[in-house]
C-alpha cells in the first residue's frame, strides 16, 4: 500500500477531513507535527515529530525514515507547514510538489508582491518597513488610503486599513505588538517586517484551484458578499458559484493563473484573493495550499469527492475522475468573534440548524476558551454550513442562521 | 504484535495479558478493549491530560468517548486514527472499525486549540 505523509499542524482545523480523505483513497498514512503526539513512542515510523521552522533538518529527518520505509507522497495541510512540505518532497524526490523557494515566496508578502510586480501581474502600490522603523517618519512615505500588513501571517491577522498617517502610526504598533508575541517572533526573519500596500476598492473573491504541471483548474469562485474595507478585513461569507459575469470570472482565472507562474506554483492547491474594480483583476494574495478553517466542506466534486480527497489523489498521481463542482450552489460563515472574552455559553444551535438550506452548524471554540478578535485574533467562533440552488439562497440561510445565534462571552477583567 | 512497537504502554499491554495467560476462560472481545484501554491507551493519553472511554463494543465495532485533553483536542483525530485505532487493530484483530463519539465541541479544556495559523 502507498504511504503518504500528512503535515499536519497541532492547530490546525484540517486533521478531520483530510484523514477521511486519506481513508477513502485508501492509502496508509503517516503523520508529522510539530509537537510529539501521545502515541510517537508506540509508532514512532507513523507519528513524527518534525521542526516545521526548520524545513532542512525535517527533510532530512523524513528522508531518513524513507530510506527504511518508502513514502509515495507528502501533503502540507495548511499554510504553516508549505514550506517544510517542499523540503521534503525535494528530499524525497517527489515530482508532485512545489519547490522549496516558490513555497518560502508565497509565505512571505513582499517577495510575492516583488515576484507579482516583476511578472506584470496588476498589484498596487507597495513598501517594505521593520518594525524598528520610526512609524511617524514611515507614514509619510506612504499613499493612503492604504492597509498594512505583516509579511509572514495569513487569514487577515494583523491586517489594517489607515486612512490618515495617524491611522498609520496607530496601526503600524497594533502590528508591531502582534509581531512581537512569542509564536509570531518564532516564525522567521520575516516575522518582524510590515508590508504596506495601496487599499484596492472593489468587491473581492476567493479562487480556489489545482495545479498540474503549472496548468491551473479552476475548482471553485467564492464570492466574499460582506464588503471587506476595512479598518479590519475579516472574513465571514464565502459563497459559490460566483455571480459575477462569466466574462469577469475568466479574467479572475486568468490573473490566478498567471500569478502561480510568477510565483512558481506548478503544482497541488492554491488558494487566491483578488479583487474586482473598474480596472480590472488586482491579486492580493496567493497561497499554495487550500482554503483555510472548515469552509473547504462546502465544495464537493463529481459524485462527492471532497477537496482534499482530490489534493491527495494529486499528490499520489492517481487519476482524479472530474474537477468538476456539483451544481448545488454551496456556502460557508466563518463566524466573527465580536469582541474580546471569554466564551461562556452558544445558544440557538437548533434554530439555526432549522434554517433551510443550512447543513450544519460547527462551533469550534469551546467554552472557557478566551476570544480574541481581529486583528490580534487567530480563530473563529465556528461555522455555518448552506446549500442551495442559487447562492442568493444560500447567502440569505447563512445570514438568518447566524442571526439566531446567541454567544455569550464574558468581559475579561480590566 | 507490531514489530514496529517501542517499548512503552503496549509492553505493558503484553506483560498484563501474558500474566492472563492462565486464566481459565478467554476475555471477551470487549474486555480486550477495555484491557487494552486500562493498559496502554489511557496511560499514554493521561500525558495530555485525556482520558479515553469504552463506551461499547457492538459486532466488529469499537465506540470511545474522549475527554479531558483529549476533548476538543486539534490532535483528537490524529491520536485516535494514527495511534488507538492502530493499536487496537493491531492487538484485536476481531475489531474492524473504531468510531469516536465524542461531543468535541462540548470540550472545555482541550490540549491543542485550533487556529487560524
Amino acid at each position: 500500500m502507498r504511504r503518504l505523509l500528512l503535515l499536519i499542524p497541532t492547530t490546525t482545523y484540517r486533521t478531520e477531513d483530510f484523514l477521511e480523505a486519506a481513508r477513502k483513497v485508501g492509502v496508509e498514512i503517516v503523520v508529522a507535527s510539530e509537537r510529539p503526539n501521545t502515541f510517537a513512542g508506540e509508532f514512532p515510523d507513523d507519528l513524527l515529530t518534525l521542526d516545521f521552522a526548520d524545513p532542512v533538518k525535517a527533510a532530512a529527518q523524513v528522508a531518513d525514515l524513507a530510506r527504511r520505509r518508502p513514502i509515495h507522497a507528502v501533503v502540507p495541510v495548511d499554510d504553516l507547514t508549505t514550506v517544510v512540505g517542499a523540503a521534503v518532497a525535494a528530499a524525497l524526490g517527489l515530482p508532485t510538489s512545489n519547490t522549496v523557494a516558490a513555497a518560502s515566496t508565497t509565505r512571505n508578502k513582499y517577495r510575492m508582491r516583488e515576484a507579482l510586480r516583476a511578472a506584470g501581474v496588476p498589484t498596487p502600490p507597495y513598501a517594505r518597513f521593520t518594525v524598528a522603523d520610526d512609524p511617524a517618519a514611515a507614514a509619510g512615505r506612504v499613499g493612503y488610503p492604504c492597509v498594512l500588513k505583516p509579511t509572514v501571517l495569513a487569514a487577515s491577522r494583523g491586517v489594517i486599513r489607515a486612512d490618515t498617517p495617524a491611522e498609520f502610526v496607530a496601526a503600524f504598533g497594533r502590528i508591531r505588538a502582534i509581531l512581537a508575541t512569542p509564536e509570531v517572533a518564532a516564525l522567521d526573519e520575516g516575522a518582524a517586517e510590515i508590508l504596506v500596500e495601496g487599499f484596492v476598492p472593489g468587491r473581492e473573491v476567493a479562487l480556489e484551484g489545482l495545479l498540474q504541471a503549472g496548468a491551473l483548474g479552476v475548482l471553485a469562485l467564492f464570492d466574499k458578499p460582506d464588503p471587506l474595507d476595512g479598518p479590519f478585513f475579516e472574513e465571514t461569507i464565502y459563497v459559490t458559484p460566483s455571480r459575477l459575469p462569466t466574462a469577469v470570472q475568466g479574467a479572475i482565472a486568468d490573473t490566478a493563473s498567471r500569478a502561480a507562474d510568477a510565483l512558481g506554483l506548478r503544482e497541488g492547491p492554491i488558494h487566491a484573493e483578488l479583487r474586482v474594480n473598474e480596472a480590472g483583476v488586482w491579486l492580493i494574495e496567493v497561497a499554495g495550499r487550500s482554503i483555510g478553517g472548515l469552509c473547504s466542506r462546502t465544495l464537493r466534486f463529481g459524485t462527492g469527492m471532497s477537496l482534499e480527497e482530490i489534493i491527495l489523489r494529486h499528490a499520489l498521481g492517481l487519476d482524479i475522475a472530474t474537477l468538476a463542482r456539483e451544481h448545488a450552489a454551496a456556502g460557508v460563515m466563518m463566524i466573527p468573534i465580536p469582541h474580546r472574552g471569554v466564551l461562556a455559553e452558544v445558544r440557538g444551535q437548533d434554530a439555526a440548524m432549522a434554517v433551510p438550506g443550512i447543513e450544519d452548524v460547527a462551533i469550534t471554540a469551546h467554552r472557557g476558551q478566551e476570544l480574541v478578535p481581529l486583528p490580534e485574533g487567530s480563530r473563529y467562533l465556528g461555522f455555518i454550513f448552506a446549500r442551495g440552488d442559487r447562492p442568493e439562497q444560500v447567502e440569505a440561510a447563512l445570514r438568518e442562521a447566524h442571526r439566531r445565534l446567541e454567544f455569550e462571552i464574558t468581559p475579561l477583567p480590566a | 504484535m507490531g514489530g514496529v512497537l517501542a517499548a512503552g504502554g503496549l509492553s505493558r499491554y503484553n506483560a498484563a495479558k501474558e500474566a492472563s495467560m492462565a486464566d481459565v476462560k478467554e476475555p471477551g472481545v470487549k474486555d480486550k478493549v477495555q484491557d487494552l484501554l486500562d493498559t496502554a491507551i489511557n496511560p499514554a493519553v493521561a500525558a495530555h491530560g485525556g482520558y479515553i472511554e469504552l463506551i461499547d463494543v457492538k459486532d466488529s465495532t469499537v465506540y470511545l468517548r474522549m475527554s479531558g485533553g483529549c476533548q476538543g483536542c486539534g490532535a483528537a483525530d490524529v491520536t485516535l486514527k494514527a495511534g488507538i485505532e492502530r493499536m487496537i487493530f493491531e492487538e484485536i484483530p476481531e475489531i474492524t472499525e473504531v468510531l469516536d463519539v465524542t461531543d468535541h465541541a462540548a470540550g472545555e479544556n482541550p490540549y491543542y486549540t485550533p487556529s487560524k495559523g
